[in-house]
């Protein structure tokens, strides 16, 4: 057939080639083959070595750094703090970027000189939420769960053998968000513990205050969980007790 | 290379914006590849929204942009039509054979410019035809540039003008530009003016300038035509029009605008028999129609006017269910044309009486008295405005009028009121079209062709009212009025000797309503009349 220098054609071209965007658009930046190696090369780049495990729907990022804490203040240092940052940026930059489902992100860095381990839960549906502004920034941080505890096990651990890998559950991830959240924002919570009771479906929170703070904590509960969606019990129990240690 | 020179003229802004959106298409295809997936998708997905945004930005601005050309009304909305989409040949173009051979002359000099510049010559610049409506100006100008083998930019005078002035010369530019443009890539362009009486009336300069629009299209006409700017650009401009010279510009029609003129004046006796075969040719038609006695019937008739003639028979024919057009068809649609449709009006009797009286009055005098026409038919039934008319023709083409075809065409006008005076010693008001035909010839044998008694010769129309005196104005309106007068006499004389005719036709009238050349002719015969030749 032969070809006309037209304007019809020419029209024909153009539009045809406004379709070319969508098809470059759909290959994932990190595929779920190479999740775990993306990471660890974007944070080798950046100076940092990391170990990096995928357990389930849960992404598991071990950071072994040196100076960490600041021994003198008892927290975490001003480098300790811009790693962990550049860690946490680098693992957001990757599930969000993979077509790996996954759920969760479990950044643990560990002071393995002095064997202190900083650990980070986040859900991956938040990162997105508050980078399409559904939830502001403040709420976004507030919902991460962190937990800075001596383990002298991770001294000298830079393979992240002293560490627990496990699948972490939406339910697990909310019940310790609520007893975090809780001690920080209902005051006059000593402490604030959860357990399920597996064959009644019931999460019970141990609430160890010596005021009445029950109905608060059960309200506090029950609209994380709405927010989340989640559905996944029968009934939330709020129990006031002397303190003792909660568990993860 | 010169058409591919030409599509990139034309369409410049067209091709660069192109290109400038494959750019985009190219830079924004390298901007989210260089993304990753997650804020790629986050792109995309806004995709649907901002064409939707830009779609309704681009709509606004689309309405904004029309409202203001809709107010600048300067463009020009003509595209050339190629010569192999115009395909009228020499062939068809039938009866006027001395045009034709003109019209051959100048495709000639078109088509062989090279000779014509070896010796020094120079190409024409316009052609103008002149001639009345339907005669066939614009075939003939589609004929030349087919034959030219030149693209043909149609246009109408009525096109350039506008109540902005300067819209008009601005469109005229536009139209030259655009035959300069398509001249460069065919070697040629014609541009066809039709009604260029439209702009190319004598110039008025008045103080009031309201002829303002008109004088600038005009000016700017000329200076394209032929102006300072000498130009080779093979641009040939045929102008067509039915005004008289006399009323179009002088500086346009002087040598080097439109050099040549071609009068197109209906066809000749010969011209309507090729006409009528011609058209005959395209539809089914009995063979035993007698196409010379058409031709003679349609004396004064225009290409326009025999082919509608043709057309209203083959609309006829089909309403009688018939398969091909026969004599009866075509003396139908002349008929129709000429007097037009039959109405039904329900008339008294002394009415009708009337009015078969005065027909019969218009046809004794027309048929004893008129040197040059034939009475074909009579009616007393409605047609058009009239309640009754007699339809006559000339036996054969006139182009001028001698005093003798001028009293008696006034003595016929006159026929239906003598008769109504005879009669009924009373007279109607439908009269009043006579009266108006025959005044008007009189007035014009004294004021402008010098037939009045007292011998006062000169075209006194002519002249600026104020340079005619009232004594002179009385005298001619006089002369005027005696010749009227001296015509009714002789038809009043006429009728009173041949009132057993007239009684006679006035009967045949009121029975029949309706007689035909051969009845007339008949009862002529009976009464031993004849025509006066």
């Amino acid at each position: 057939m032969k070809s006309r220098l037209s304007l019809r054609n020419i029209g024909k071209v153009i539009t045809l080639s406004l379709y070319l965007p969508l098809l470059v658009s759909c290959a994932p930046t990190y595929p779920a083959s190479e999740l775990s190696s993306s990471i660890t090369e974007i944070c080798a780049k950046e100076g940092l070595g990391v170990k990096a495990k995928v357990v389930g729907k849960t992404l598991w990022v071990y950071a072994p750094l040196s100076g960490l804490v600041d021994i003198n203040k008892g927290q975490l240092s001003k480098e300790g703090k811009e790693k962990i940052e550049k860690i946490a940026l680098n693992i957001r930059r990757v599930v969000l970027s993979t077509d790996k489902t996954l759920n969760f992100y479990v950044l643990v860095a560990s002071d393995i000189d002095i064997g202190v381990d900083y650990t980070i839960v986040g859900y991956i549906k938040d990162i997105k939420r508050v980078l399409l502004l559904d939830i502001s920034r403040e709420e976004y941080l507030n919902r991460i769960l962190q937990d800075f505890r001596i383990e002298p096990q991770a001294r000298g651990d830079k393979e992240g053998k002293h560490l627990q890998f496990m699948d972490i559950s939406l339910r697990r991830f909310l019940a310790e968000q609520v007893c975090q959240r809780a001690k920080r924002e209902i005051k006059g919570i000593e402490d604030l513990n959860w357990s399920l009771l597996q064959e009644q479906g019931v999460i019970r929170f141990t609430l160890f205050s010596d005021k009445p703070r029950e109905k608060e904590v059960y309200e506090f509960a029950k609209n994380l969980f709405r927010q989340y969606g989640f559905d996944g019990f029968k009934k939330i129990e709020v129990k006031r007790e002397d303190a003792s240690p909660g568990s993860l | 290379m010169r058409k591919i020179r030409l599509f990139f003229l034309f369409h410049w802004i067209a091709i660069l914006i192109s290109i400038l959106v494959l750019l985009l298409v190219i830079l924004s295809i390298y901007g989210l590849m260089s993304l990753e997936s997650f804020y790629r998708h986050l792109q995309l997905a806004t995709l649907p929204l901002n064409i939707l945004l830009g779609g309704i930005n681009a709509l606004i601005f689309a309405y904004i942009i029309i409202s203001m050309q809709l107010i600048w009304l300067g463009r020009l909305h003509k595209s050339p039509i190629r010569t192999e989409k115009v395909g009228v040949k020499w062939e068809d173009v039938i009866g006027l054979d001395e045009a034709k051979q003109e019209a051959k002359e100048i495709v000639e000099l078109i088509k062989d410019r090279q000779r014509l510049h070896r010796m020094g010559g120079k190409i024409i610049r316009g052609l103008l035809m002149v001639g009345p409506p339907g005669c066939g100006k614009t075939y003939m100008a589609k004929a030349i540039a087919t034959e030219a083998g030149l693209p043909f930019i149609p246009m109408s005078g009525s096109e350039f003008t506008e109540i902005f002035v300067g819209v008009g010369a601005a469109r005229v530019r536009r139209l030259f530009k655009k035959a300069r443009k398509l001249a460069y890539a065919y070697g040629g362009c014609i541009i066809f003016i039709d009604e260029l009486d439209a702009i190319a009336r004598r110039r008025v300069f008045s103080v009031f300038g309201g002829t303002e629009e008109t004088n600038s299209t005009q000016n700017q006409l000329l200076a394209e035509m032929d102006g300072l700017k000498d130009r080779e650009e093979n641009i040939i401009v045929i102008g067509a029009t039915n005004a008289a010279e006399g009323t179009l510009d002088e500086a346009l029609l002087r040598p080097g605008r439109f050099d040549r003129k071609i009068y197109i004046n209906p066809p000749d006796l010969e011209g309507r028999k090729k006409l009528f075969h011609y058209y005959l040719s395209k539809v089914k038609y009995d063979p035993s129609v007698d196409i010379d006695l058409l031709a003679r019937k349609a004396v004064y008739k225009t290409p326009a006017d025999i082919a509608n003639i043709v057309h209203e028979a083959t609309l006829i024919s089909a309403r009688y269910k018939k398969e091909a057009l026969g004599k009866r068809e075509l003396e139908e649609a002349i008929e129709r044309i000429e007097m037009g449709i039959k109405q039904k009006r329900k008339l008294t009797e002394r009415e009708k009486r009337m009015i078969a009286y005065h027909e019969a009055g218009h046809l004794i005098v027309m048929y004893i008295l008129h040197p040059t026409d034939d009475v074909f038919k009579a009616s007393i039934i409605s047609r058009r405005e009239t309640l009754g008319q007699v339809y006559s023709q000339p036996r054969e083409e006139w182009f001028t009028s001698n005093r003798e075809r001028l009293l008696a065409n006034i003595k016929v006008s006159l026929g239906g009121y003598a008769a109504e005076k005879i009669v009924f010693g009373t007279t109607s008001d439908g009269v009043s079209a006579d009266f108006q035909k025959a005044i008007w010839q009189a007035h014009n044998m004294v004021w402008r062709y010098g037939m009045g008694k007292s011998g006062l010769l000169g075209d006194f129309t002519a002249l600026p009212k104020e340079q005619v005196s009232e004594r002179l104005k009385e005298q001619l309106n006089q002369e005027t009025q005696e010749i009227v007068q001296k015509c009714l006499k002789e038809v009043e004389e006429l009728l009173q000797r041949e009132r057993e005719l007239l009684d006679r036709f006035a009967k045949e009238l009121f029975v029949r309503e309706e007689l035909d050349y051969d009845e007339i002719e008949a009862i002529f015969k009976e009464y031993r009349k004849s025509h006066n030749t």
